[in-house]
């Protein structure tokens, strides 16, 4: 048996587990009746309706295999390190050292980049990002390490 | 209402408008508006999500007065882009580039920015005119309904978005499904019972509408564009002669007229909007036109045309979220989410209770449109220039705002990391073929959707029959069941994955 790369089946997989669960995280949850609705019944509903849909595109996938999915590169992801980064760095270590490693680690998630373009551009985006963030907005973030 | 009403509203809008912090808040966001339409790779979803932190702050009529010109704004950007380059800057401008870019290599670049412009801006200012006169009585209508008619009117908004939307329906419904989830995260209004929270306490009230906007618009788009290899952009005519001669005017002016009524009506349908209006707009022209062999050649009924509806679309596109309180495309989602920021919630009751806000944004587009026709005939050559920014230089920037943008909501950084989920989320999606739009309007719609299906349920002990009963409600569901029925029947199926595939 081949392994399909048909969308509507990997579709209709991610409907089908985002729809199990949900109905296993919401398993304890209070259901209540049609009249009088507890937490749990409203999720459990909209699961089973992603439940049937998943199942459908499960079905038409396999059957048509349709439209395929690309192929995907890996290094775009870095950018979303770079940001994950920055989340974790910003109150501990302030804004200049966040945002130098956001541009850091970003700047590998693209082709093409150089080294001169991306220094200048840290140290434009810093300047800028401390003049509206923390004077101009008054964000409560700190320019340096609070340490 | 009386044509008198109708001058003291707008007289009072314009006197809002005038206030010297809303002129220039309705610059800055039309200006910003055009930049991001002239640069492909960030559209504006994308920059009112990560701008909606930075209008906390203002009062409500002034950040929707900058967000709409964003949005209004970027239309007109969109099509310098298409005409210069070839390349559209706003999905919304995709058709423009086959007669708009043919005109630009004939030398006259000039004359189709121009008739771009010319159009726009009578499409936005009538669309403009029809939002202030239509949307009041029908938001007077909307303020009789219950919990049941909400409800069959949410099933019919959303239904009909995806349907008019591109791309399979089944799987739009999915991502709604996937949306009214994501929606029903937090506290349970009803029985204060604590769902899907994972102990994240940033999420107990709810995950942040913001979060999910610039996740799944702004953060997906990146991973996209930068899995793409970036193509060496050529262009840069000098644009000479904006102004279009007496002969172009008349060529272009009934599709101008057209444009307008096209782009008006389909702004209004859900699902509809600016994009689907620029696509008919064209076929229209192409269709009607004694020369439809002039049409990919440099027509300028081809770009005056669809140019011209995309605006009027972007006006009118407003008129069901501020009467029914139902986004109708994800822009409008983006939007909803604003408001609701500002404590005021989309709805019947805006018009009325808030007169300055509607009729404030009523005069500031006709302000903005006027503003987009004076800053983009002078300040073209500053946009080209703009256009050879590479996209390596851009993206960093994007991200940074998009962090800080995240991080403002609640201060904390736990809002940056689930930003960064939902791009994941909105990423996957893309690749199995889901187009992302939908999740967003179910997740906008979500707690209003089962407010209303809890309330109506109540009403009727249990029995579901209510919402059958009641004859709005009927009729609202009778709709949406007769749009599923025509488009899953096969013959118009295959006209509209015609229609679709042109992108």
């Amino acid at each position: 048996m081949r392994l399909t790369r048909s969308q509507d089946f990997w579709a209709g997989i991610l409907f089908i587990f985002a729809g199990a669960l949900t109905m296993w995280l919401a398993r304890d949850y209070p259901l209540g009746s049609a009249r009088r609705m507890g937490a749990g019944y409203y999720p459990m509903l909209i699961a089973t309706g992603l439940c049937i849909v998943g199942a459908v595109l499960t079905a038409r996938g396999w059957t048509n295999e349709g439209r395929c999915i690309e192929k995907g590169a890996l290094r775009p992801f870095l950018s979303m390190i770079g940001v994950v980064a920055f989340a974790l760095l910003l109150q501990p270590a302030g804004l200049v050292i966040a945002v130098v490693a956001l541009m850091a680690i970003a700047a590998f998630a693209g082709r093409g980049s150089l080294l001169l373009e991306t220094l200048g551009s840290t140290i434009f985006l810093v300047v800028f990002a401390a003049i509206v963030f923390i004077w101009g907005l008054e964000l409560p973030i700190t320019l340096l390490p609070q340490w | 209402m009386t044509v008198l009403d109708f001058l003291v509203n707008l007289g009072l809008g314009f006197g809002v408008a005038t206030m010297p912090i809303n002129l220039l808040y309705c610059f800055a966001g039309v200006l910003l508006g055009t930049l991001i339409g002239v640069l492909p790779g960030i559209g504006p979803i994308a920059t009112i999500a990560m701008l909606l932190p930075i209008t906390f702050g203002l009062p409500p009529t002034t950040a929707l007065v900058m967000l709409a010109g964003i949005y209004y704004g970027a239309q007109y950007g969109g099509s310098t882009t298409a005409i210069l380059m070839n390349l559209p800057g706003e999905s919304t401008s995709a058709v423009t580039t086959l007669d708009g870019y043919q005109m630009a290599k004939q030398g006259r670049a000039g004359v189709a920015l121009g008739i771009a412009a010319i159009g726009s801006f009578l499409g936005g200012c009538v669309a403009t005119l029809v939002l202030g006169l239509f949307a009041p009585p029908l938001a007077g209508l909307a303020l009789n309904f219950g919990p049941p008619e909400y409800f069959a009117l949410m099933v019919l908004g959303l239904i009909s978005a995806v349907v008019l939307a591109s791309g399979s329906l089944v799987k739009a419904i999915g991502m709604i499904l996937l949306g009214l989830l994501f929606g029903a995260v937090g506290t349970d209004l009803n029985t204060g019972f604590l769902r899907f929270s994972f102990g994240i306490g940033e999420i107990s009230n709810g995950i942040d509408f913001v979060v999910v906007a610039i996740g799944i618009f702004a953060f997906t788009e990146i991973l996209l564009n930068l899995e793409r290899t970036e193509t060496q952009r050529s262009f840069t005519q000098n644009v000479k002669g904006i102004w279009p001669s007496w002969l172009d005017i008349k060529q272009a002016f009934p599709a101008i007229l057209r444009g307008t009524g096209l782009g008006t009506v389909l702004g209004v349908l859900p699902g509809g909007g600016a994009l689907l209006a620029s696509f008919a707009a064209y076929a229209l022209e192409k269709k009607i036109s004694r020369h439809p062999e002039t049409f990919g050649k440099g027509a300028i009924e081809g770009v005056a045309g669809p140019e011209t509806a995309n605006n009027a679309a972007a006006q009118t596109s407003f008129i069901p979220l501020l009467t029914l309180g139902i986004p109708s495309n994800a822009v409008m989602a983006v939007m909803a989410g604003a408001l609701i920021i500002q404590g005021i919630t989309p709805g019947p009751q805006v018009i009325s209770s808030h007169p300055e806000l509607f009729w404030g944004i009523i005069a500031s587009m006709l302000i903005g449109n006027l503003m987009l026709v004076i800053l983009n005939m002078p300040l073209i050559g500053l946009w080209v220039k703009l256009l050879s920014i590479p996209y390596r230089m851009l993206y960093p920037a994007i991200l940074l705002f998009c962090c800080v943008g995240a991080f403002s909501i609640s201060n904390s950084p736990v809002a940056v990391l689930l930003t960064v989920f939902f791009g994941l989320v909105g990423y996957v999606c893309l690749k199995v073929g889901c187009e992302p739009a939908p999740l967003v309007l179910g997740f906008v719609l979500g707690p209003l959707f089962e407010e209303n299906l809890r309330r109506s349920l109540l009403l009727s002990r249990g029995d579901p029959i209510i919402f059958i009963q009641r004859p709005i409600s009927a009729t609202l569901l009778a709709i949406t069941v007769i749009m599923l029925i025509v488009v899953l029947a096969p013959a118009i199926r295959r006209g509209r994955e015609e229609v679709l595939h042109k992108e």
